[in-house]
Order: structure tokens, then C-alpha cells, then sequence
């Protein structure tokens, strides 16, 4: 499925030239899940998606839950990601396909997401924020916003420190290397 | 949606007297949770009526006198029900995606009148007033009370059907949904009386664990000519929101009447 629609929204993009560089762009992250000495530890569930200026959610790039649960049982703890359930996940039909995936341990995490298989890069040129949002079962929650502008020229490097639940969260835009 | 509710007369016996003296005693229903994800769950609800919230310690609220209303506006079953000495409790089952509002109506008559110099009263429905021969009572006045007792419990998105006004007595209207509350942020809240904007209403609300500050923090706002009132929450919790309105409505059967109507809620604000 992945690459017929990669293909397909690849040459799209192309076609309406908007917000294109000439060679693909990727958003690249780093998401550190910080090691905890506590007596319970679940691994977190983790929102990635970004906001627009009025912080309304416009795309979702990752949440990271317990999707391999019998009876879609992982889907109980989704609403503790509060702010990501309220701006998206509520209304979404679990599970997102390319979106969600299973939680991750402690350690630093880099996601790829590449122009022609995110929606990140249809957007329209304008102020953004990058929002990461992690909870733990019998454990905290933090989020982390990572404002940026969005033109398809300037490519920021940006990252912010999280205190808890997350370490540093790092975002890169840079071209595709292997475009 | 057709919403039909139960008579909850035997309800009213009792608690129309802690609803509407001055002394008040706090009507609650208190869910395990307000909002969820996923479509299977229990709910588990606390029913009282105390001073401090939400900690039962004067009486229980019975759960015969709670109905479930299930976002396609089908009754839900009540399970596992308990009255204790100063809490009832029960379960619900959750389903279906959207918003149930767990209901407490109670709706009666309470006459007053002065008879061989004593002061007589007498609660009931209206054949048991007139059977009672309480009109025909020598200076007797009568008060016909509707309140409602709620709070709401969503699944995935909100939805406002159970919130359909019958056009009757004080009623909630979900201008901000009370299932998507954050603290720091500007909600509107609209009430409707009898069925139109319940303009100039005195609405008072409160966060719970009022046990543990000095200072109770009472917000009372009134409503504009919308019926609305905005307001935002400095702190997340649990809150309870009461108002009432009382209205002279010429005579019932010779006597003197009046209407009161009120509605309790409660809700759920979350910290960003």
C-alpha cells in the first residue's frame, strides 16, 4: 500500500509545484523517553502531531500506545494524552493507519517522516508548532511544543528539554538524502 | 430523541426540603470518570447529599432515582446499586460513543397552611394533594417543584443530543460542552428556562474539595440575555454548579402557587 501512494502523492506534489523545493524534504525528530527509577514503570504513550497558530491539530505524525492489546483495550489509556485526544485523537477512528504504532522504551527514538508520505508537507505556508505529548500509566505527563515557521524554504533545526516525562525532543527539517 | 422520565416522586419526599432551604446541603452525583477512550467501560457513580464535595456525611442520594441517558437517548441500566447511610452508589455500562448525562429529576408539590394555629405542610403529587383535601385549607399555599440533579460522561467525541430540552423547569445548555473543560480557558455555559433563555439567573459554582481550603472559592455569576454566563477555572478538578428560580404563577385550585425550578451539576475541568 505504502509505496503506490507514495508514488502517486509524490508525483502530486510535483505536478502542483506549491511549497516545493527541488529536491523532497524530510522532518526528522529525536524523542528522548528518559529512564525512571520507579517502583511501576510502563512505558509512555506518546503524541507527535503539529498545530497550527490558532493551536488547532492539522496533522497527526505518530502516537506510540499499546496497539497490540486484545479487544482494543490499549485505546482506555488514549484520553490521558490530553491534549491530543482532545484536538484529534476523539475523533479519530483507532487505529491511524501510518500514525499509530507500539509504545517505545527508554532511550532516544528518530522518526523519519518524508515529504510524499506525510501530510506535514501539504501544508500551507504559516506558523506552526511541533507538539509532542507523552503520559505514563501510574505516572506523569508532559508536553512539549516546538513553535516553527513553515515555508518550504527555510528548514529550521530546532529543541526544547523536556523535565520528566520526556528528554530532549529535537526537529529537523532538512531534504531527503535519498531524493 | 424522545426523553421520557421516570417519576421520581419518591425522590422528591425528603429532598426538595435540603434543596430548597437556605441551609443547604449539596445535592452530587459523582462519576469515576467524565471522559474516555476506547468504546467498552464501567462507570461507577456516587450519589449524595452532603456539605462538603464530594465527600459524603449527611445522607445517600438513592440510585432508584437516577436515570441513565445514553447518547442516542435510550435508557441505560443501572447495576450494582447500593444505598448506604450516606452514599448510594451504582454502575453503568458504557457503549456507545458520544455523551450519556446521568439524571436526577425531581418534580412534586409541597403545600403550606395554618391550621388551629399549628403549621401544617404536606409534600406529594398533585391526586394525593387534592385527596388530602389540602385546598380546601384555609389560607394554604402551594409550591409545584421541578429540579434536575446531573452530570454528563463522554465516550470519544461529545455529543449534545441528551441535552434536548423538554421545555420544562431549569435546563442545561452545552454552548461549551461540559466534558471539554480546561482550566485557563473561557467556557460558555447557557441555561434555558422553560424552554426559553434564562435570562438574569444566579448560577453558582464551585470546585470540590473544598475540605482542604479556608476559603471556598464560590463563583456566583448571572446569566446574560442569552441565558448564558461565561467563565473560566483557575485550577483543574472537580466542580458543582447550582441554580435555582422561583416564580409566582397565580392559583391551583384556589390556592396560591408558585414554581421552583433548579439544576445541579456537576463537571470535570482537566489542566492543559
Amino acid at each position: 500500500m505504502k509505496t503506490k501512494t507514495q508514488s502517486a502523492l509524490k508525483a502530486a506534489l510535483l505536478s502542483t509545484g506549491c511549497l516545493q523545493s527541488t529536491a523532497a524534504l524530510q522532518l526528522e525528530t529525536t524523542i528522548e523517553i528518559p529512564r525512571l527509577s520507579v517502583a511501576e514503570y510502563h512505558r509512555p504513550y506518546v503524541a507527535v502531531w503539529i498545530e497550527d497558530s490558532g493551536r488547532k491539530a492539522v496533522e497527526n505524525l505518530s502516537v506510540l500506545y499499546d496497539v497490540k492489546m486484545s479487544n482494543d483495550e490499549g485505546e482506555t489509556w488514549l484520553k490521558d494524552l490530553r491534549q491530543w485526544w482532545r484536538k484529534s485523537g476523539r475523533s479519530q477512528d483507532m487505529p491511524i493507519d501510518g500514525v499509530s504504532g507500539p509504545t517505545r522504551p527508554p532511550g532516544i527514538h528518530r522518526i523519519v517522516y518524508r515529504q510524499g508520505e506525510s501530510g506535514f508537507f501539504n501544508l500551507p505556508a504559516g506558523n506552526y508548532a511541533f507538539v509532542v505529548e507523552a503520559s505514563r500509566e501510574v505516572g506523569g505527563r508532559e508536553m512539549i511544543r516546538i513553535p516553527f515557521e513553515w515555508d518550504g524554504q527555510n528548514l529550521p533545526e530546532l529543541s526544547a528539554q523536556g523535565s520528566r516525562e520526556l528528554g530532549t525532543v529535537t526537529f529537523k527539517l532538512q531534504t531527503n538524502p535519498e531524493s | 430523541m424522545n426523553i421520557r422520565y421516570q417519576n421520581a416522586l419518591s425522590c422528591f419526599l425528603g429532598l426538595a426540603l435540603a434543596a430548597s432551604t437556605a441551609s443547604a446541603h449539596r445535592l452530587w452525583l459523582l462519576p469515576s470518570s467524565h471522559v474516555l477512550s476506547g468504546t467498552d467501560h464501567w462507570v461507577t457513580v456516587d450519589a449524595a447529599v452532603s456539605n462538603d464535595l464530594f465527600f459524603p456525611n449527611h445522607v445517600a442520594l438513592s440510585p432508584e432515582s437516577i436515570q441513565i441517558i445514553e447518547p442516542d437517548g435510550e435508557f441505560g441500566t443501572i447495576e450494582n446499586a447500593m444505598k448506604g447511610h450516606i452514599r448510594g452508589t451504582f454502575d453503568f455500562h458504557v457503549s456507545k460513543e458520544g455523551t450519556y448525562r446521568v439524571l436526577n429529576q425531581r418534580e412534586g408539590y409541597f403545600a403550606r397552611w395554618t391550621e388551629d394555629g399549628e403549621g401544617k405542610r404536606m409534600r406529594g403529587d398533585l391526586a394525593e394533594l387534592k385527596e388530602a383535601g389540602v385546598f380546601a385549607k384555609e389560607g394554604v399555599a402551594v409550591m409545584k417543584s421541578l429540579s434536575r440533579l446531573e452530570t454528563a460522561v463522554t465516550v470519544n467525541n461529545p455529543t449534545v443530543d441528551v441535552f434536548a430540552s423538554t421545555g420544562e423547569g431549569i435546563e442545561f445548555v452545552p454552548v461549551t460542552h461540559p466534558n471539554d473543560l480546561f482550566a485557563n480557558e473561557a467556557v460558555t455555559f447557557g441555561f434555558l428556562l422553560n424552554g426559553e433563555p434564562a435570562k438574569g439567573l444566579e448560577v453558582e459554582v464551585v470546585r470540590g474539595d473544598d475540605r482542604y481550603r479556608d476559603e471556598p472559592g464560590l463563583q456566583t455569576l448571572v446569566t446574560d440575555a442569552e441565558g448564558q454566563i461565561e467563565i473560566s477555572f483557575d485550577q483543574p478538578g472537580r466542580y458543582w454548579l447550582d441554580t435555582s428560580s422561583s416564580q409566582d404563577a397565580g392559583t391551583l385550585e384556589g390556592a396560591p402557587l408558585s414554581l421552583r425550578y433548579g439544576l445541579t451539576m456537576t463537571f470535570e475541568v482537566l489542566p492543559e
